[in-house]
């Protein structure tokens, strides 16, 4: 426990003066995030199934609890569509939600060549109608990747996303994805058309989860998976660069309804500085500590605020 | 039922019945493929009313749909024929007086082959042997065998002793007496194992998409996720078709089958 302590102090001091030399815009912020007060405030939090949705929601639970306000925490609601309908009916007050999902998925739009924040306007532009607030999002963008062992980098010398189909030879090339990769216009068919990759290539089509492991394992050469995954370094995969601008943007940023919003400014306040702080490295490395190490998400939540000065 | 036949024990008349008779007899018959249709009717009209859009474009179409559906019937035809031939002998065989003390055994793997989480092991199975049909059709045959198995065993089981004895009695051996009496009147009580059997496999095939097995999965999991009601609809839909069909096509069975007048 000592070790511990002193690690995340020692942890929280490196990031604190990281954060205050470097990111001058965000130092400010932090001073107010540190003072205020959510006294008063009473939320449901939810959050997607998965890892990186239930790690950022404890993040603003975390924080919340931290500055005296009150939280009953739903995190982990199957699926995208079911949390986005909790928070829209106000079963829940907020949650992540990425921008690429929004655009496609609730607002139906096919066009995915937009840049992050482009598509962060327009997104939140469209979803004024529905009642629904955006904060600021995250610099990370936890998109569409593909991951192939390290050891089959170093044989072929990949780089870039390119490599992959000139570099390995076809006999050898299995891709894995997952289902709603293979079927949406955005996933597969036109990575396909971007990265001119043989129609004759093998293709899987497996869960989501099961890809990480048979990536490493060789049962498919290239494996479908989500940027900021922590089983990526874990299982000693690596991403290589995308050199043909193709995937969407997937950044996260927390929604509210609108009432919700009216009812917390001071919430809304506290809350905004918090995304920029959460760069794909951070992300990887708090879902990996989930993930991989196996801590409890509450836990890690906890203390990444207090290594960044938020609590 | 009304008219009872003589019971006549040579195999060949036994089983023959003329299809217009069973239908006759038997309206309820008609009942499911007519249902079959109304779903597909209502199926077809509403993607003939819905304009697709570029999502829904890439699974909505005759070929993606055809090669689903031709992967779902492989998968689940594949696990329905390795679970008949497991369980229908093994069911068998458990039941004859020397290996009696072997079917609580049976009755136990058997249960836990369906309590496993179908995701769960499939998913296992597939880091294991490799990603494909087979891992699919393997983890769902483990998982169907029971109802089957079970079906086999209490058929034969609640044939009355009596009836085996006196057959044995007129000069049958008991090969003769499994075949000739014991099998006939377990008929019903399997058939009606092996229906739940292809419903269950139909159903369950729905997941061979998890393990690069195809199937009509590769329309409902995207569906689901992309918020595509369409597209889930119509994998859900046709499902249904295929599970009805096949659980009609067994009942014809189940019919022609069935031992009269015994």
């Amino acid at each position: 426990m000592q070790v511990k302590r002193i690690k995340a102090v020692a942890l929280a001091t490196a990031a604190v003066v990281a954060v205050m030399t470097s990111v001058t815009a965000v130092a400010p912020a932090n001073a107010a995030g540190s003072k205020t007060s959510l006294a008063g405030v009473n939320v449901v939090i939810g959050s997607k199934d998965f890892t990186e949705s239930i790690v950022l929601s404890k993040i603003v639970k975390q924080y919340i609890l931290a500055h005296g306000g009150k939280v009953t925490d739903k995190t982990n609601i199957k699926g995208s569509v079911t949390t986005r309908d909790a928070m829209t009916k106000g079963q829940i007050a907020l949650y992540w939600e990425y921008t690429g999902t929004a655009w496609l998925v609730y607002q139906k739009q096919t066009d995915t060549t937009l840049d992050p924040n482009t598509l962060y306007t327009k997104v939140v532009a469209a979803d004024k109608a529905n009642k629904v607030t955006w904060l600021p999002m995250t610099s990370f963008n936890d998109t569409y990747a593909w991951a192939i062992t390290k050891a089959e980098a170093t044989k072929y010398g990949i780089k870039t996303y390119s490599d992959m189909v000139t570099k390995i030879p076809a006999a050898e090339r299995t891709w894995c994805v997952e289902s709603e990769f293979a079927s949406r216009p955005d996933g597969f068919a036109g990575f396909k058309t971007a990265y001119q990759v043989p129609s004759t290539d093998v293709v899987k089509t497996l869960d989501t989860g099961a890809i990480y492991a048979a990536t490493q394992q060789g049962q498919c050469t290239i494996g479908e998976v989500f940027a900021t995954d922590g089983r990526i370094g874990a299982l000693g995969l690596m991403v290589p660069k995308e050199d043909v601008h193709y995937f969407p943007a997937y950044n996260a940023a927390i929604t509210m309804g609108d009432a919700i919003a009216k009812k917390y400014p001071q919430l809304v306040k506290a809350l905004t500085p918090i995304s920029a702080l959460i760069s794909n490295q951070t992300m990887a490395t708090l879902n990996a500590r989930v993930d991989v190490l196996g801590e409890d998400a509450d836990t890690v939540a906890k203390s990444w605020l207090a290594s960044v000065g938020l609590i | 039922m009304a008219k009872v036949k003589q019971p006549n024990l040579t195999a060949g008349s036994m089983y023959s019945q003329s299809a217009r008779l069973i239908f006759k007899r038997n309206r309820s018959l008609l009942v499911q493929p007519i249902l079959i249709l109304i779903i597909l009717g209502i199926m077809l009209t509403y993607i003939h009313n819905h304009k697709l859009d570029i999502i829904e474009k890439v699974t909505i179409n005759s070929k993606f749909i055809f090669k689903a559906i031709e992967d779902h019937l492989v998968l689940s035809f594949s696990a329905a024929a390795i679970i008949l031939l497991i369980a229908i002998p093994g069911g068998i065989l458990i039941t004859r007086p020397r290996m009696k003390k072997f079917t609580p055994i049976a009755l136990a793997l058997a249960n836990v082959g369906q309590a496993f989480p179908v995701v769960g092991l499939l998913i296992l199975a597939g880091i294991q042997f490799g990603f494909g049909k087979p891992v699919a059709i393997g983890t769902f045959a483990a998982f169907g065998t029971l109802p089957i198995l079970r079906n086999t065993i209490v058929g034969l089981q609640e044939i009355d002793p009596f009836i085996v004895e006196s057959a044995m009695g007129m000069g049958m051996t008991p090969g003769q007496a499994l075949r000739r009496i014991e099998l006939p009147l377990a008929v019903p009580v399997i058939l009606a194992g092996v229906r739940t059997t292809l419903i269950l496999t139909v159903g369950v095939a729905t997941l061979g998409v998890f393990v690069n097995g195809g199937g009509l999965g590769m329309l409902i999991i995207p569906g689901l996720k992309l918020n595509r009601q369409i597209v889930l609809l119509v994998g859900g839909m046709l499902t249904i078709i295929v599970a009805f069909t096949m659980d009609w096509l067994a009942r014809l069975a189940e019919e022609f089958l069935r031992p009269r007048g015994i």
